[in-house]
C-alpha cells in the first residue's frame, strides 16, 4: 500500500505537469514559451515513467527516460533552427505572424499532355509604378481579422 | 586522530558518516549562535543547528521516512508550482527561468527514486543545453514582455478549462483503475519491501541500456545525428521575408500567376 501511495504521488505530479503544458501550449503566443510548454509535457511523461519504474522495481523506466531526453535534444536542435529562420523572415517571435507560412502565390498546376487548354488568360500589359508610396500605419499592417 | 581513522575506514558507511557530520554541524552552529559580545549575523548558526538536528533525527527510521516523504512532497510542489508560474508569467525570460525550476523539481523526484544518472542527465540536457540556447533566442524579440503578444493570451478561459478537464479525466481514470480489485497487480507488493529512499540503481540502468536496448541506443544516436544535420540544413537556406516590416517595402518581383 505504501508503494501505491508513492506511485500515486508521481502519477499526480506527472498528470499536472502534462495538463499545465497543454494549457501553456494552447494559450501562449510566444513561440519559445510554446516550445517550453511542450517540454513541460515531456517532463510530465518523465515523472510518470519514473514512478512506474520504481513501483515495478526495474530500471526499464529509466531507460525510456533517457530515450526521451535524447529525442528532446534532437527536437530542440531542429526547433531552434526553425525558430531562428522564422524569426529572421518575420521579425518577431509572435506566432500570429506565422499564420500564413505558405507562399502568397501558388502557381497553376501544369496541364497534362493532351489536355485541352481552354480559355488562356490574356496577358495584360504591366504598368510601371508611379506616384508616392502610400504610408500604411503599423496597425493596418498587423491587423488580422480572425483574432 | 581516532575520528580521522574512523572516517577513512567507513567512508561508505552512511549512518556513521551522517552521525559525524550532524555532530559537526550542531556543534559549529551552536558555537556560532552563542553570544560572543560582538555584533554579527547569528542566524547562520541557527540554520546550521537545525540542519544538524534534522540529520540526527533522520537516523531514526520512522522520522527518516517522514523526512524523505516530506522532501518528495516539497519537490512535487516545486515542480507543479514552477510549471504554473511558467505558463502564467508574461515575461518570456522569467517563463524560461521558471521552466528551469520545474526541471529541477522533476530531477529531485528522479533522485528520490534512486535514478541519479538520469536526474543528472535531465538537468544537464534541459537546463544546461536547451534552456541556455533558448535564452539566447529569447533576446531576439521582446525579452521584457512588453509587446502585446506576450501580454495577451489566446482564449485563456477555454485553454484553462481544457487543461483542467484533461488533468481531471486522467486522474479519475488511474484512480478508478487503482481502486479495482487487482488494479495494479503487476507490482511486487508481497515481495521484499522497497525502502523509502532508494540508494542507487545506476548499475541496473547500465545493464538494461546496453544489454537489452543496445539497438535502440544506436537508433537514438542516429536520430540525434539526423537532427543536427537537419538543423544545419534548415539554417543554411533562410526564408525570404514576405513583407519587410521596417522599411515597409514589398520585396520585388515575385512570380505571379499572370506571368506564367
Amino acid at each position: 500500500m505504501e508503494n501505491t501511495g508513492l506511485l500515486m504521488n508521481y502519477l499526480l505530479v506527472g498528470t499536472c505537469l502534462f495538463g499545465l503544458g497543454v494549457v501553456g501550449f494552447l494559450a501562449r503566443r510566444n513561440l519559445i514559451v510554446m516550445f517550453l510548454s511542450v517540454e513541460l509535457m515531456l517532463q510530465g511523461v518523465i515523472v510518470n515513467f519514473a514512478g512506474w519504474d520504481r513501483y515495478h522495481g526495474q530500471a526499464t523506466g529509466q531507460v525510456f527516460v533517457l530515450f526521451i531526453v535524447g529525442v528532446t535534444a534532437a527536437e530542440a536542435a531542429v526547433a531552434l533552427a526553425l525558430i531562428l529562420t522564422l524569426v529572421r523572415a518575420r521579425e518577431g517571435l509572435d506566432v500570429l505572424r506565422l499564420q500564413k507560412v505558405r507562399e502568397d502565390i501558388i502557381l497553376p498546376p501544369v496541364p497534362d499532355e493532351g489536355e485541352v487548354r481552354e480559355a488562356e488568360t490574356p496577358s495584360w500589359p504591366r504598368l510601371p509604378r508611379v506616384g508616392r508610396r502610400p504610408d500604411i500605419p503599423q496597425e493596418v499592417l498587423e491587423y488580422r481579422p480572425s483574432v | 586522530m581516532i575520528v580521522s581513522s574512523v572516517f577513512v575506514d567507513n567512508v561508505m558507511d552512511a549512518p556513521l558518516f551522517v552521525l559525524i557530520l550532524a555532530s559537526i554541524f550542531t556543534a559549529g552552529g551552536l558555537w556560532w549562535a552563542l553570544p560572543w559580545g560582538k555584533a554579527r549575523r547569528r542566524s547562520v548558526g541557527w540554520v546550521l543547528v537545525a540542519a544538524g538536528l534534522a540529520m540526527l533525527s533522520a537516523m531514526i527510521p520512522s522520522v527518516g521516512s517522514l523526512l524523505a516523504r516530506s522532501l518528495l512532497t516539497l519537490m512535487s510542489i516545486v515542480a507543479v508550482g514552477s510549471a504554473v508560474a511558467m505558463i502564467t508569467s508574461s515575461r518570456p525570460l522569467y517563463a524560461a527561468l521558471w521552466f528551469g525550476m520545474a526541471v529541477l523539481g522533476t530531477a529531485g523526484m528522479l533522485l528520490f527514486n534512486g535514478a541519479q544518472f538520469v536526474a543528472m542527465a535531465v538537468i544537464v540536457v534541459y537546463i544546461g543545453a536547451i534552456l541556455v540556447m533558448f535564452l539566447f533566442v529569447l533576446m531576439l524579440d521582446d525579452p521584457k514582455g512588453t509587446a502585446g503578444f506576450n501580454r495577451q493570451s489566446w482564449e485563456p478561459l477555454t485553454a484553462s478549462v481544457v487543461g483542467a478537464v484533461l488533468i481531471a479525466l486522467t486522474t479519475v481514470t488511474w484512480l478508478r483503475h487503482a481502486a479495482t480489485a487487482n488494479g495494479w497487480s503487476l507490482a511486487k507488493e508481497t515481495g521484499k519491501a522497497i525502502p523509502d529512499v532508494v540508494i542507487t540503481r545506476t548499475v541496473d540502468l547500465g545493464n538494461q541500456l546496453f544489454l537489452h536496448y543496445g539497438v535502440a541506443v544506436q537508433a537514438l544516436a542516429i536520430v540525434l545525428l539526423l537532427g543536427l544535420l537537419g538543423a544545419a540544413v534548415i539554417i543554411a537556406h533562410p526564408l525570404e521575408p514576405l513583407l519587410d516590416f521596417k522599411s515597409r517595402a514589398v520585396p520585388d518581383e515575385t512570380p505571379t500567376a499572370n506571368e506564367s
